[in-house]
């Protein structure tokens, strides 16, 4: 495979984007994410202007105020006051809002009238975080038991292995619905979020542990490893000091490529309403909202979290690949 | 000799036998690598192991150093058994006995620098000890301080294979081990490292067990020569009394295959 450097670029960009986006959402975030503005139900995304009606520029973008009315089947159209206009407020204790009391949706709204911009930046933030902290988790599950079962072999690597290879049999999907089903109903989210994090982790383990006891076992046949014997060092730094690092460019691969896998995890928790519920939001229930195919037709901008997560989940993937192409080469 | 010497390792009866596993089906099969070996190494000599490739002489080595369990028979280090002193007081013997591996571009961690490399078996001294032991070390191999930055790739095999002696030299050891240290280097290198070795021995008084499937380089540097063959110890004597009149028809067909104007 060739590695296109832009597509990568591109890739850690966009990453790059959203990761800030979620740390920083309380700061980029016009709105807090439960404030609902019942007679802004369904807003399509703002209009910015530069230029009014009337044909004057202003250097300063602005929006116009809006009115809902009913169409014959009862649907709101928005339609633009031109007599009302509201300039935006760059860096005043928020990156953007807009002068009261206009709103701005630079997204839309969803059906309760709420930001669905500021939704998806403080949805970003559980789902990344989940995400990454499940890749982590995982990440060093494996590389605990992976190394235990190559470095001493015997009956410890034949326990470990089976255990490992009893989670990689099972489907993912299933084995996160039945662990998720298995447990209460009726968590608080942060109850669920954890749960969320360990289950990910307990899916996810497994084949890294695999792959990780490989390495280890080729790694500890070498005459370095030997020579640290022979000069006195200890199993436990031996693992630490030579064996690790060796590891670590695979484990770069398998979190990133993991990343997307648990993305669409959550999102699937949530979408069969196990997961992270209302009011926390999460872009799995972002996605739940926008999953009827009305939407597409009539307010196709709530189906935006479908489109962020597909694209975050293949920048992920790109990433992954670009490393594993480095560490071959 | 002047300096009295002393048993450092005593072998009775030792035997290695592999277990090699042939496919899922098949029984496993055995193979033992050396054979009922019976040995004593004394301190300050020069010992050299020869033998074929397959002989048995990494294992017998790795038997030396406590990497490799032997099958049977009992292994002693200055008087004790070396499974118990392993057990106990694993750093006396480490501190003693050290080890050179055939290939200086396997042997060294590609992610350590030459510094970490050598300070390995020294890390509790102190920082004084550390540097003056590296210094002392370093000069004995002649390398310059400058490589102490430098990672394995960025140094030539002879380097390399000079850095791995330098390593085991920091321990201040009384017994080398050296596994084909020069076979992966070319004709010339291999030359300097066998007088650095030379040298060494001079210096240091420290003894040395030398092993090459190399007779006539063997006996460069070797005051007693061994022979290993299918396993077995089929030769063990002083070097002039080897060369000259070997007891076994093996050695002797070793010895017919070394030029004559070596
Ligand atoms: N871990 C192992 N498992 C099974 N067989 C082994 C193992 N290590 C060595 N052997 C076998 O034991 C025999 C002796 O091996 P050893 O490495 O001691 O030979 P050697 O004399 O050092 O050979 P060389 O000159 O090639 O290094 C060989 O036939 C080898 O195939
Ligand atoms: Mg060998």
């Amino acid at each position: 495979m060739k590695s296109r450097p832009i597509a990568v670029c591109a890739a850690f960009g966009f990453v790059i984007v959203v990761m800030i986006g979620a740390i920083f959402s309380n700061w980029i975030a016009p709105y807090s994410p439960q404030e609902e503005v019942r007679i802004h139900s369904y807003h399509p995304p703002a209009k910015i202007h530069f230029r009014d009606s009337s044909g004057h520029f202003s250097i300063r973008p602005f929006v116009y105020a809006t009115r809902a009315e009913y169409d014959e089947n009862l649907k709101r159209i928005y339609s633009e006051d031109k007599s009302q206009k509201y300039y935006l407020r760059f860096l005043n204790s928020k990156l953007v809002t807009v002068e009261a009391p206009g709103r701005i949706y630079l997204l839309g709204t969803d059906s309760r009238g709420r930001d669905l911009f500021t939704r998806i930046l403080f949805g970003a933030r559980l789902s990344l975080s989940m995400a990454v902290l499940g890749a982590l988790l995982a990440s060093f599950l494996g590389l605990v038991m992976g190394s235990l079962s190559g470095y001493f072999g015997g009956n410890v690597d034949a326990v470990l292995m089976r255990v490992a290879e009893f989670f990689i049999m099972i489907p993912g999907l299933y084995l996160l619905l039945a662990l998720r089903g298995a447990l209460p109903p009726g968590l608080d989210s942060k109850q669920v979020y954890a749960l969320i994090v360990a289950i990910l982790a307990l899916i996810g383990w497994g084949s890294v542990a695999r792959v990780i006891r490989g390495l280890v076992y080729s790694i500890r046949e070498k005459d370095f490893v030997r020579a640290a014997k022979v000069l006195g060092r200890g199993d436990a730094e031996i693992l630490v000091r030579h064996i690790f690092p060796h590891t670590f460019s695979y484990l770069a691969i398998v979190i990133s490529v993991s990343i997307p896998g648990f993305i669409l995890g959550e999102s699937a928790l949530s979408v069969l309403g196990l997961g992270i519920q209302d009011p926390a939001v999460s872009w799995g229930n972002l996605l739940t909202e926008s999953l009827a195919v009305a939407h597409l037709g009539m307010h196709p901008w709530i189906t935006a979290p479908a489109i962020l997560i597909i694209v975050t989940s293949l920048c992920f993937n790109r990433l992954g690949d670009a490393f594993s192409y480095r560490s071959q080469s | 000799m002047d300096q009295e010497q002393r048993v450092l390792f005593e072998l009775s009866g030792v035997t290695k036998v592999y277990r090699i596993r042939d496919g899922i089906f098949r029984q496993n099969r055995e193979f033992a690598a050396v054979k009922n070996i019976d040995l004593k190494l004394m301190t300050g000599v020069s010992y050299g192991l020869v033998g074929e490739s397959g002989s048995g002489k990494s294992t017998l080595a790795g038997v030396l150093t406590g990497l490799i369990q032997p099958t049977s028979g009992m292994v002693r280090f200055a008087g004790q058994a070396l499974s118990d002193l392993l057990r106990l007081n694993p750093r006396s013997f480490r501190k003693n006995v050290q080890m050179v591996f055939q290939s200086p571009y396997l042997s060294l961690d590609p992610r350590w620098t030459v510094r970490k490399i050598l300070e390995e078996g020294i890390r509790e001294l102190s920082a004084h000890e550390k540097s003056a032991r590296l210094n002392e070390s370093l000069e004995l191999v002649r390398l310059d301080t400058v490589f102490l930055k430098r990672k394995p790739r960025e140094l030539s095999g002879g380097e390399r294979q000079r850095v791995a002696i330098a390593r085991a030299l920091v321990m201040r050891p009384e017994f080398l081990i050296l596994d084909e240290p020069t076979s992966q280097l070319d004709v010339s290198i291999q030359a300097q490292v066998i007088r650095l070795l030379l040298e060494m021995r001079v210096k240091l008084r420290v003894g040395l067990l030398f092993i090459s499937h190399d007779l006539a380089l063997v006996s460069q540097i070797a005051e007693e020569i061994m022979v290993l063959h299918q396993g077995q110890m089929v030769e063990k004597g002083l070097r002039q009394a080897v060369l000259s009149s070997p007891v076994s028809s093996y050695t002797r067909r070793l010895l017919d295959s070394i030029p004559a104007w070596l």
